[in-house]
């Protein structure tokens, strides 16, 4: 093993001990799954004699007009074709996202001003051993929390009588990979930045912009908003996450294999993209705070 | 052990090291002294790799240096001046030693670890949080840190500031012992009375350039151009200090104040038994005579302040 491989190791086994032992983690989890649980058993009470009716249940007709208003009912149709877990999926594993992403940047920024970054980078590692070795920990422990919430689909699937399909397998390694593409935006802010409130306004601008985006290209709103958005969404898709999960989404409902792993290849590009230019901002920039 | 060779760092067009050839030897204790923003911090951030100079090289370990030479990293031991406040808090000792064992790859790391907190008095605190630590504490785990890897150079950064005597003194201690066992040394310090006490060389940084640099003798000598002789009498006569003036050609100045008589006399040449025999042919017994040796600290006054024209000369051309 080379000395940045050690050290991005070593580090990363350091920061994932330091999730473990703090509540935070945990604590967005159980978020996440009690947020799961909601929409699920909502789900179950909206089923009438014709099937999933949205307007049945209050959170589900909020969310179905709400999806309906921005995307159109035929991708809200779409969406719950399935069932409730394409939807769940998504929506609960955002509090763990969020959770790990703004507190790495959050600590990225906090311990390059104290100094800590440079401590670490004083031996046989540099920047990029210790923010390969942050990332680690980050997808490790999104790994986790989306295979909890993948067993905890399944279970309730069992419970509750709604199939399980292959497809919410699927939309479990977009969320991972588009997990990956939103930590290594996170490293990228940091690199640039040299607070942590400046590295997490950056980032959750920089989030925003990025949703906001996509919401955008799908947008059925009229006039000037429309074309506003729509020219912003086209130059920003490139860059964004987003617009390769929801490739790999939409073609994951409409069962086309090809367009899933476009969606995939997609953020492993933007993945390995933004680490380099990351990997090259730190080594200019340097660590010091 | 280092060797710089016109070694450059600029911040736009300011020049915060202004080409530096240090050469440090293998086994030695080299004080490196200067006042704030006089290059200091610049110069061994390019040492330790954080930062690339602008221009010139860096020789470690007889090998070219840059920062992506982790195999050279891997050799040097930091001690920076402060421990980071605020982060890995909820750490204990041992805890906070066995990462840095991880990214240095520590052979036996347990062993190391319980060896070096033994050998300064923090063995019983291994399971103790770090937030718990004091100042000197901290500082020891500091340093245990940077030798865990049992390096060949050491770096540390005001090691002795904000001790007490007590832990001035097991630094200074520790210190000395990681010398006498073979290991590099390299020391940057405001503290120039414990660097006096420590170093075997120093070099002396001012607005980027190196001043001076040569051994804690040697560059004392240089810069002392009169000694001041202090002799301790009984009972002054008057008049007795003007006469010494006039009637001994080496006395430049005199003064008589209380019972202690004080001449000023060339830096060159041992003149006590002239004196001493003057004084008793005049009836006096001189009861102590003591020298007045230049400090580093009244150096580095001279040499920042004063003597910058003389130090920039080549010694040897003299």
């Amino acid at each position: 093993m080379n000395y940045r491989m050690n050290a991005t190791v070593a580090i990363g086994r350091h920061r994932l001990r330091e999730s473990l032992i703090h509540p935070g983690y945990y604590i967005s989890l159980t978020i996440s799954l009690l947020v799961g649980y909601a929409f699920v058993a909502a789900f179950v009470r909206s089923i009438d004699s014709s099937g999933f009716n949205y307007h049945a249940n209050p959170l589900y007709d909020f969310v179905g007009g709400v999806l309906s208003g921005a995307f159109g009912s035929t991708v809200l149709s779409r969406v719950f074709a399935d069932g409730p877990f394409l939807f769940a999926m998504n929506v609960s594993f955002l509090p763990v996202l969020l959770y790990l992403a703004m507190t790495s940047v959050y600590r990225f920024g906090t311990e390059k001003s104290s100094g800590a970054i440079e401590l670490l980078t004083y031996g046989p590692s540099d920047g990029t051993s210790y923010f390969l070795g942050s990332l680690a920990k980050d997808v490790l422990l999104s790994a986790a929390a989306l295979l909890a919430l993948f067993l905890f689909y399944c279970f309730a699937g069992i419970v509750d009588n709604i199939a399980v399909t292959p497809r919410l397998l699927e939309e479990v390694f977009l969320l991972f990979f588009s997990a990956i593409a939103i930590f290594a935006y996170g490293i990228l802010v940091s690199s640039v930045t040299d607070s942590a409130n400046s590295a997490l306004a950056l980032f959750l601008a920089g989030f925003v912009l990025l949703a906001v985006s996509l919401v955008g290209s799908y947008a059925i709103v009229g006039g000037y908003v429309r074309s506003l958005s729509a020219i912003a969404a086209w130059i920003v898709q490139w860059f964004s996450p987003f617009f390769y999960w929801s490739l790999g989404t939409r073609a994951a409902i409409a069962g086309e294999f090809g367009g899933f792993a476009l969606g995939i290849i997609g953020l492993i590009v933007l993945v390995v993209a933004v680490l380099t230019a990351s990997h090259f901002i730190i080594r200019s920039r340097g660590v010091r705070p | 052990m280092i060797r710089t060779i016109d070694l450059h760092k600029s911040y736009g067009s300011f020049a915060a090291v202004a080409g530096i050839n240090l050469n440090i030897q293998s086994g030695e204790i080299y004080g490196f002294l200067g006042p704030n923003g006089a290059g200091k911090t610049s110069t061994i951030m390019m040492l330790l790799g954080v930062t690339r100079p602008t221009s010139g090289e860096i020789y470690l370990f007889d090998e070219r240096y840059t920062p992506e030479r982790l195999d050279l990293r891997r050799r040097i031991g930091v001690v920076p001046e402060k421990h980071p406040q605020g982060v890995w808090t909820w750490m204990t000792a041992i805890e906070y030693l066995r990462l840095f064992a991880d990214l240095f790859r520590v052979d036996k790391p347990e062993k190391r670890i319980s060896f070096l907190l033994e050998q300064v008095g923090l063995d019983g605190v291994r399971n103790k949080r770090m937030k718990e630590f004091s100042r000197g504490m901290m500082q020891k785990l500091s340093i245990i840190r940077a030798l865990l890897p049992d390096p060949d150079l050491l770096f540390l950064d005001e090691p002795i500031s904000g001790l007490d005597p007590l832990g001035i003194k097991q630094i200074r201690d520790l210190i000395l012992s990681e010398n006498r066992d073979g290991r590099t040394i390299f020391i940057s310090s405001h503290l120039l009375s414990e660097m006096e006490k420590l170093c075997q060389r120093v070099a002396i940084i001012y607005r980027g350039h190196l001043m001076a640099e040569d051994r804690m003798g040697a560059l004392l000598s240089r810069l002392t151009k009169d000694r001041e002789v202090t002799i301790e009498i009984e009972a002054i006569p008057e008049g007795l200090a003007e006469r010494l003036r006039e009637e001994l050609p080496f006395v430049l100045e005199s003064r008589a104040d209380g019972n202690i008589l004080s001449l000023k006399i060339p830096k060159e040449g041992d003149f006590r038994r002239t004196i001493s025999e003057y004084l008793i042919k005049h009836d006096q017994v001189p009861l102590r005579i003591q020298e007045k040796t230049l400090s580093l600290e009244d150096a580095f006054v001279t040499i920042t302040r004063d003597n910058i024209d003389m130090l920039t000369q080549d010694p040897a051309a003299k």
